[in-house]
């Protein structure tokens, strides 16, 4: 059996995957399951789904804790989340990443095979849109062989009406060719996140009552963005209004009436760009501040 | 100084709920409760309790508005019965989940279908897990106790959990009889103002019921299941320390001529009164038989009732609820989850009776007691229902 | 008094802090931001079980900077009854000082107020309970995967009443619930929209001062509900109202007054600016949906003795 976990974003499609390639295996006569995490999640937020393939039933009904395979739509993941716990050393990293595989095991803290493929650019060429899920499918497939190519290219057609599959399936594709593997290689384990401490039912307070107002500022939602707001000044005039307009208080107006982006939190949805009478912003692809 | 007056046993528990100086009631009427919240309305009215009491417009909201009082500190009430529980049933474990110290009184009655406003224990079993501290009431004045020595426990910073009081509807509720009330003094020196430790106020922010991952519900759970299991001994110390004020002794398991007895009668709620009746009777033509009343449901009184019953050959359950497809009724099947690792254990003979407000009579309970008996000496270990026409 | 606020007064203090988990776009959470701003920190806040409590509440992490209380889905109102009555008698018998302003705010979904929490909502007006009940209104289940509600608007798709080759998505109108907060004569109702902040948080404080129960009804843009872009909701918002989809007005003790649209704009330009839940609508299901806010709006206008 081999265990595949996705880590991705709410929309980015990470669900799909899983489901396509579980649909697609039980098709060809093996046993599959794919399963979501069951989270309040919402679009942007980082979210989890899981995948088995098997040539015997499964039986096991319960999230991938030790994961043959990790596949992450988004390395923007591996900066604040431990996508390799618990992913065996001598199993598989699927990213989506321009990051150099130098990076990526030092933030993964992961010395085993590495497949690395820009799936953004492949999606935005393919489909037109930051959707990397079938882009994925076809990265995870040259590295593992895990359902042939074919067999997915059929689901897309399953799923898909025939132009959004035939989109799909020229993205699949693609990403097939130009997937880069990487060797395993030792590192030194100077990278690998520290889990963060749990806490017992001893740390609860009666009633479960929190203690810590405004704490949800640790959850630096910044890390969702896919594009970022840019502020030109020399336009900017002074209304404040995307100020006003910032649905995550991610703008704060100067003492000079400039504004200051908070990019911990700003999650890249673009209202103040829209909203903003002198087109002082612009909204550009990306997470990073230049 | 406390007086003995006849006094009908709603009004009175009124008058207890006027002695502990409640800040907010949201009740919704409902038979068998109605003459209770009724008679809190009179003494608001009449200005004799200075109180907020909010006619809410169902059950669901009564208990909602509850959590919401006794989240900000305030000493908070409520009373309801039979539908009106089920209604309310999903906030009556809001209320315990979060440790918000709310007493209610439950005039127990049966429930629908077919619709019954008279009195047994369905209502309160389908709310038994729900992480309240549950009692029953033999008499008025236990009535008139247990509210005042729920609002003391309750409180208190090492419970901080729920009470509910059970009265049987009608046969307690809307019965006249002599209850010696306690007087204002008495009870403004056994209970201290309510000072909830952490309220909702804006002087210093605090959130209450957050939604909690896979990752952490767990952890709250036992933090409860741990908290609620230690308030047994303070269970214990305040029924001694209710005697020691008011010179009542109440105990979480209760007997009545139990020594030397072979054969024991359990049950809760009022008709144990009549049961003691039955015991008498036997006991004077020479059985070995006695009475157990069960005072404390939650937190479930494991250890005492396994003394309690120590040396009894035969134990024979009143269960005044049925559940449905299962062992028979929850008192038998929750005691006999008690004896089960019990080194010499009695035979236990369950019976379903006094159901939709049927009485049973002393000499009912003496043919119920025989009937225990003979199925006992049978080797079974079965449950009937008593009473019924066949 | 009630302020006036505009930029350069609107406080800058944020009482709903960022690190919230509101989608990206989320306008239900700008509403609650700057109606949080209006209110200031003397409030104690009761929320239903749905998105806002969601996104707010993750256990150990809380977005809120006043004190907050969520316990279940239906009950809102009647939680929020329960805090102003002990505030009520806590204030009278000295327990808490007197002078010290605590105004109780409900908040609650469009599914929360007026599919199961309206008993509540509608006994807690009729009781006289001293709060303001805020509904933001994203016009379906959102929380749960936007199934339709009594609020989801004639037309659109959500996963319960969805478009198909049988069906042009949700078969009844949305139900008026400004309107019924009116029929309960409380003192104030008013409705609200972020794509019109100063408005918004002018009314929001308006009802924080009134004596008895206050209503307002909060359009609140879902680009994930609605399948829009992120950065259309406040735009989206403003045709709602320019069109009359979303018509913005007060009742202060009975009397009605609008903020009137001097040329209603076609509903037409709002149901197909990128909302991909009207994407389906035929043009006679647009006419029915135009005559019917036609309508609407002359009632409106005509309850506001606009001639």
């Amino acid at each position: 059996m081999q265990e595949i976990r996705f880590h991705g974003r709410g929309g980015q499609g990470a669900v799909t995957s899983a489901e396509v390639i579980a649909e697609a295996a039980i098709e060809l006569g093996l046993w599959a399951q794919s399963m979501p995490s069951f989270g309040p999640e919402r679009r942007g937020a980082p979210v989890l789904a899981y995948l088995r393939v098997s040539k015997e039933p499964i039986r096991i009904r319960a999230e991938v804790a030790k994961p043959d395979i990790v596949v992450v739509l988004d390395d923007s993941l591996i900066f604040t989340i431990d996508v390799a716990s618990g992913l065996k050393a001598d199993g598989l990293l699927v990213i989506n990443s321009t990051q150099s595989e130098d990076i990526i095991r030092k933030e993964t803290g992961f010395g085993g095979k590495i497949a690395r493929i820009e799936a953004l650019k492949i999606a935005m060429e393919c489909l037109g849109v930051p959707i990397t899920n079938t882009t994925m499918i076809g990265a995870l497939i040259k590295a593992s062989g895990i359902i042939p190519l074919e067999a997915a290219q059929k689901q897309l057609s399953h799923r898909f009406n025939p132009k959004l599959a035939e989109k799909n399936a020229t993205a699949l594709k693609k990403a097939f060719e130009s997937t880069t593997i990487y060797a395993p290689k030792k590192i030194s384990a100077a990278g690998k996140k520290a889990a963060a401490k749990k806490a017992t039912w001893r740390d609860i307070l009666p009633g479960a009552l929190v203690e810590n107002p405004g704490g949800s500022k640790a959850n630096l939602t910044g890390d969702w963005r896919s594009q970022m707001p840019v502020y030109d000044k020399e336009k900017c005039s002074k209304c404040g209004l995307c100020y006003v307009f910032c649905p995550d208080a991610a703008i704060t107006i100067r003492d000079d009436k400039y504004v200051d982006f908070n990019y911990d939190y700003c999650k890249g949805c673009g209202i103040c760009a829209m909203e903003c009478p002198a087109d002082a912003i612009a909204m550009e692809a990306g997470k990073k501040k230049k | 100084m406390s007086k003995r007056i006849g006094i009908e046993v709603s009004v009175a528990v009124a008058e207890a709920v006027k002695l502990c100086n409640v800040d907010v009631i949201a009740a919704y009427p409902i038979t068998p409760q109605t003459h209770i919240v009724e008679a809190i309305a009179d003494l608001i009215a009449n200005g004799e309790l200075d109180a907020e009491y909010t006619c809410v417009e169902s059950e669901h909201s009564a208990m909602s508005a509850c959590l919401g009082s006794a989240a900000c500190g305030a000493r908070t009430y409520t009373a309801t019965a039979g539908q009106g529980l089920e209604l309310m049933h999903e906030v009556v474990y809001v209320a315990s989940s979060m440790r918000l110290p709310i007493v209610m009184s439950v005039a127990n009655r049966a429930l629908s279908a077919p619709l019954s406003v008279w009195g047994d224990h369905s209502d309160v079993m389908a709310v038994r897990d729900t992480g309240w501290i549950q009692v029953f009431c033999e008499s008025g004045q236990d009535a008139v106790d247990m509210t005042i020595w729920a609002f003391k426990l309750a409180e208190d910073k090492r419970v901080l959990f729920p009470v509910m009081i059970n009265l049987d509807g009608f046969h307690l509720t809307h019965v006249v009889e002599p209850i010696v009330m306690p007087s204002k003094e008495e009870v403004d020196k056994y209970l201290p103002k309510n000072s909830y430790p952490k309220p909702l106020d804006p002087r210093t922010p605090r959130t209450f019921g957050s939604f909690a991952p896979p990752a952490i519900y767990t952890e709250i759970k036992k933090s409860q299941e741990v908290a609620f299991e230690g308030t047994r001994p303070i269970i214990e110390e305040s029924f001694k320390d209710f005697e020691k004020h008011f010179g009542r002794k109440y105990q979480a398991v209760e007997e009545y001529k139990t020594e030397g007895a072979e054969t024991i009668l359990l049950m809760m709620g009022s008709y144990a009164q009549t049961a003691s009746l039955a015991v008498d009777e036997l006991r004077a033509k020479g059985e070995k038989v006695g009475l157990v009343k069960l005072r404390l449901w939650r937190p479930f009184p494991f250890d005492e009732l396994r003394k309690s019953f120590a040396h009894a050959k035969r134990v024979i359950i009143l269960d005044r609820s049925i559940s449905v497809g299962g062992p028979g009724g929850p008192v038998a099947s929750e005691v006999r989850a008690a004896l089960y690792d019990a080194a010499k254990r009695p035979a236990i003979v369950g019976f379903i009776g006094g159901l939709g407000g049927r009485d049973i009579l002393p000499e009912n309970f003496v043919e119920l007691i025989k009937k225990g008996q003979s199925i006992a000496a049978q080797g079974q270990e079965k449950f009937e229902m008593y009473g019924v026409r066949e | 008094m009630a302020q006036k606020y505009n930029i350069k007064n609107m406080p800058r203090e944020e009482f709903f802090a960022s690190g919230h988990r509101g989608c990206v776009g989320c306008c239900l959470a700008l509403a609650v931001r700057l109606a949080a701003k209006a209110l200031g920190p003397d409030i104690i806040v009761v929320n239903a079980t749905g998105c806002l409590e969601i996104i707010s509440s993750a256990y150990p992490e809380t977005a809120w900077e006043v004190p907050w209380i969520h316990t279940l889905f239906e009950n809102t109102a009647a939680v929020a009854s329960g805090v102003e009555a002990a505030y009520k008698v806590m204030k009278r018998k000295g327990y808490f000082p007197a002078d010290r302003p605590v105004k109780i705010v409900a908040m609650a979904g469009d599914g929360g107020t007026a599919d199961i929490g309206f008993q509540a909502l509608s006994g807690a007006l009729e009781r006289g309970h001293e709060f303001v009940y805020i509904c933001y209104d994203n016009e379906a289940y959102m929380n749960t995967g936007v199934q339709r509600s009594g609020a989801t608007p004639y037309g659109a798709s959500t996963t319960t009443s969805p478009a198909g080759k049988a069906s042009s998505g949700q078969k009844t109108w949305k139900k008026n619930m400004p309107l019924i907060a009116v029929a309960h004569n409380i003192p104030y109702v008013a409705t609200a929209n972020p794509s019109y902040p100063f408005d918004l948080m002018n009314k929001v404080s308006k009802a924080k001062d009134v004596k008895g129960p206050a209503y307002i009804h909060v359009f609140a843009g879902c680009p994930t509900g609605w399948r829009s872009p992120s950065d259309t909701p406040v735009e989206l918002g403003k045709l709602a109202t320019q069109t009359g989809v979303f018509p913005l007005y007060e009742v202060e003790n009975g009397k009605w007054t609008m903020k009137v649209e001097s040329q209603l704009k076609p509903v037409k330009e709002y149901l197909t600016a990128s909302q991909g839940r009207y994407k389906h609508l035929s043009e006679e299901t647009i006419n029915i949906i135009q005559d019917r806010v036609t309508r609407e709006y002359a009632e409106l206008k005509s309850r506001c003795g606009i001639v």
